[in-house]
């Protein structure tokens, strides 16, 4: 690294401190720390919003996944402008009135205390389990440049945003996320720059659609009914409609977001805000991947993306494996000449000579690949195990490579923000589910502000070195971006049928909401060891049963 | 103090429901996140037939 790239992240950490400490005096209860008086702008919770649920995986895993699997995954978010809608009308206005500080307060008023606390347990359970791979992410790439263990980077990374959201509190959080969002969108640009730069001489934009699509990378929608299949427009709009209502309507760290606008329509214009722009900014990191994919036919992108492999295979079969990269060099050269003669054929407008230019860039994919699997069942004999998977170290690895100084500095401090704007916002919402559900509501009723004040940066400090020490042993968990979304469908589905009992079932009262919601944890745990559904539909089948089981236990219990 | 819960919420002339800066109600706008939403598919899936091999 340059000092250069060391003085853009040195200037960036300093900031993001220097805000959490300013805002941080201000704070004297807990409406100052967890709801910022409610006084934000719709602006800044709506960039607040949109910094949370994008984290470091986003950049990372999103782009890696696109990359090996196309736009599928861009279903996964075609109905959250519909979600912002359903929850401007009905979710919002009704926590806004309510005057709450967590999601879960407003159960108790609805039904009873067990109802309230057994949803505010499974979201710190869901969302504790998360946090630590939000923070796990980034290390990976920072422990390549750095040449740190994993455990190091992760240190760094999360006491630096422990301090400044334990002494900030809520405003700082959301404040920072701004400003760290639009770093974020910044470098999105920057990144298809940076890809687009590495195209040869006089290969345009087009020529790299062209070349995507002849490789099916332009796969945003598949209108197939596979139930098993997680990326199709079915799965997206029907679980990934369920699972963003729950998220953003349930989840304590996007519900505290907008409980802190300053009015019932600024905390409207928050959402709307996210409705019009989420789903073309998740387009454009997808894109991102699929643009690497084709710079990677230019440049050569390395035989394993986790340096850490490499080094393995060059101490324990450095033979075998230098006669697999010399294949891989010709290989690649092939790949290369067969991309820039399938654009010579396309621009000639020659069926016969684009023909011969589509298979022959398939037949050298083709051994391309091969290559790429032997080399991967090398490392499975020399590991005596499955590798995990490269998805997540394909953007970090074109970083370090091709990134010129300061750039790369700039593309660093937009993973650290990404990481650290979600991770803010989870510590500080698992703080509040702490402190207002549990130590404020049963363990220390009457207290002065000031005491709550310092038990809520205790919480914080908790569950930030909770996190921290969870994500050291995150280890191997295939792609974390889905990893992430897996663990929240085990919960997500439940807990938003309990909410959607509260505001459409009158006549249920606390022990049908108590006992639908373990139903509904129950069937949701069933089907995802019996059954080989996708878990996108495991939110459908939670909110169902406990839809389904909280009305019945109602109609029998006066 | 008591714990805020036994509060209750705020009265309801204390939260103004107040139209949108844009589209004049709000239905209207829910109605443009709908046709907007329709937009992106339909793109997408024209991107998808015509890009796509």
């Amino acid at each position: 690294m340059h000092i250069v790239d060391w003085i853009v992240i040195v200037v960036y950490f300093g900031y993001v401190i220097a805000e959490g400490f300013r805002h941080g005096r201000k704070n004297k209860n807990l409406d100052d720390y967890f709801r910022g008086k409610r006084s934000l702008r719709w602006w800044a919770v709506g960039l607040s919003v949109m910094a949370t649920q994008a984290s470091a995986i986003t950049y990372i895993g999103t782009t890696g996944q696109a990359y090996d699997a196309g736009m599928s995954f861009i279903q996964v978010y075609l109905p959250q402008p519909l979600v912002m809608a359903v929850l401007c009308m009905t979710f919002v206005p009704f926590f806004y009135r309510a005057n709450i500080f967590t999601a879960y307060e407003y159960l108790e008023r609805r039904f009873d205390s067990r109802t309230r606390s057994l949803t505010s347990f499974l979201f710190l359970m869901s969302r504790g389990l998360a946090v630590s791979l939000v923070l796990y992410a980034p290390s990976i790439i920072l422990a390549v440049m750095f040449g740190w263990s994993e455990a190091a980077t992760i240190l760094v990374m999360g006491a630096s945003t422990v301090l400044y959201t334990a002494v900030g509190g809520n405003k700082a959080v959301i404040m920072i996320d701004a400003k760290q969002m639009m770093l974020m969108f910044a470098g999105i640009f920057v990144g298809i720059a940076l890809f687009a730069a590495q195209f040869p001489s006089g290969y345009s934009v087009a020529d790299a659609v062209r070349l995507a699509g002849l490789h099916g990378k332009w796969n945003s929608i598949d209108l197939s009914l596979d139930l098993k299949n997680s990326y199709t427009l079915l799965s997206g709009m029907l679980g990934g409609f369920f699972l963003a209502l729950s998220y953003f309507g349930c989840d304590q760290s996007q519900v505290q977001r907008y409980l802190t606008g300053k009015s019932l329509t600024e905390s409207r214009l928050s959402l709307v805000f996210n409705a019009f722009l989420k789903v073309p900014m998740q387009f454009l990191i997808l894109a991102m991947g699929v643009l690497m994919f084709v710079s990677y036919h230019f440049v050569k992108p390395p035989l394993n993306f986790n340096a850490a492999y490499q080094d393995l295979l060059v101490r324990n079969a450095g033979a075998e494996y230098a006669g697999l990269e010399k294949r891989y060099d010709a290989v690649f050269q092939l790949r290369k000449e067969a991309a820039l003669a399938l654009r010579d054929a396309q621009r000639a407008n020659d069926p016969v000579r684009l023909d011969a230019a589509e298979r022959r860039t398939f037949e050298v994919e083709a051994a391309y690949m091969e290559v790429r699997k032997e080399n991967r069942d090398l490392l499975k004999s020399v590991l005596g195990s499955e590798p995990s998977s490269e998805v997540n170290y394909m953007f970090p690895s074109f970083l370090i490579r091709h990134a010129p100084a300061g750039i790369l500095g700039i593309m660093l401090a937009v993973i650290f923000a990404a990481a650290m704007s979600t991770f803010s916002s989870e510590i500080n919402s698992l703080a509040s589910a702490t402190i207002i559900d549990f130590y404020r509501r049963y363990f220390r009723t009457t207290a002065s502000d000031a005491h709550y004040l310092w038990a809520s940066r205790g919480a914080t400090l908790f569950w930030g070195v909770f996190a921290t020490t969870v994500a050291c042993f995150a280890g191997r968990l295939g792609s974390l971006i889905e990893a992430v979304n897996k663990v929240g469908s085990y919960f997500y589905g439940p807990i938003l049928g309990v909410f959607l009992l509260a505001f459409m079932v009158r006549r249920c009262r606390g022990t049908g909401a108590f006992w639908g919601l373990i139903a509904g944890e129950v069937a949701v745990l069933a089907v995802a060891y019996y059954s080989s559904i996708s878990w996108l539909y495991y939110n459908v089948v939670g909110v169902a049963v406990v839809l389904a089981a909280g009305t019945l236990i109602s109609l029998f219990r006066k | 103090m008591k714990p805020e819960r036994e509060k209750g919420g705020l009265p309801p002339a204390a939260v103004k429901d107040e139209p949108p800066p844009f589209l004049r109600t709000w239905n209207r706008l829910y109605a443009a996140i709908v046709v907007y939403t329709c937009a992106l598919i339909l793109a997408l899936y024209l991107m998808t037939i015509t890009l796509n091999r």
